[in-house]
């Protein structure tokens, strides 16, 4: 997937058939993720009891909202325009931001699944990876969908490593 | 000549020394990228992509970052948007 045009808040990238038949199959994941992370502080306090349920359910909303707009602009096609033998990704206004919030839930939700592994790349390794293989396959696609996003959207075009924080 | 300072500042010290309000804290996880963290950072605060990197890798290498001191209300707006980018982000009181 690169990055063919960005005019403002329009952004326009070119796939080849592979590359869109993999960001369908990897969207269709969503929502993946659990709420284990929604709590508002780390501190046990009462006060917090009526925030945190909040944020259970403005997350909730969240993936309501996101998955209408995936399957009515990128599931059924709308975003992708056939161009010969590739095709051209259009995302504008708030898409990019969406598209971005989906790929990081997949990311995210494939690491909590996966148990919260601190060395990503330790989970190639294991011997009882195996099982996991589609999990970390999720996560690490995610992530590289994830980064031409941000680039683009950041307008710099150059790749830095995919390094975690 | 010593100047003193500005009522409103000596009000305002009164005030946080009453309430010290809530640090907004991200800390660190290992599978949010970067780059990605550091444009939620751009995008939450509005701040230049400088300020959020610092703070990012402040985040990577300290293990946390405090980006925001707020009052209750605000310190919750700021950890349900950065919560719905699935940054782990809390509001603490301050030690």
């Amino acid at each position: 997937m690169k990055l063919l045009e960005r005019l403002g808040e329009r952004l326009v990238f070119r796939l080849s058939t592979r590359e869109k038949q993999l960001l369908e199959r990897l969207l269709s994941f969503y929502p993946l993720q659990s709420d284990t992370l929604a709590k508002l502080s780390k501190a046990v306090d009462s006060r917090f009891d009526d925030g945190n349920q909040l944020l259970v359910e403005a997350r909730k909303e969240q993936r309501s909202e996101l998955s209408g707009w995936l399957s009515r602009r990128l599931c059924e096609g709308a975003a992708f325009v056939a161009t010969g033998t590739t095709w051209r990704l259009v995302l504008d206004g708030a898409d990019p931001e969406r598209l971005l919030q989906v790929l990081n839930e997949i990311r995210v939700g494939s690491w909590l699944k996966l148990g919260r592994p601190e060395n990503l790349d330790a989970v190639e390794s294991d011997d009882g990876a195996m099982a996991l293989a589609p999990l970390h396959g999720l996560m690490m696609l995610s992530g590289q969908f994830e980064m031409v996003l941000v680039h683009a959207m950041m307008g710099d075009a150059g790749s830095r490593a995919t390094d975690e924080a | 000549m010593v100047v003193p300072a500005p009522a409103i500042g000596e009000k305002t010290k009164e005030k946080e020394a009453q309430d010290p309000g809530f640090l907004v804290i991200v800390w660190n996880d290992p599978v949010n990228l970067m780059d990605y963290v550091t444009h939620v950072f751009m995008k939450v605060f509005g701040w230049n992509k400088t300020k959020a990197e610092t703070h990012m890798l402040e985040v990577h290498q300290q293990g946390k970052s405090v980006v925001a001191k707020e009052g209750f209300e605000k310190a919750e707006y700021y950890v349900h948007r950065l919560q719905s980018y699935h940054l782990q982000a809390t509001m603490e009181k301050p030690a």
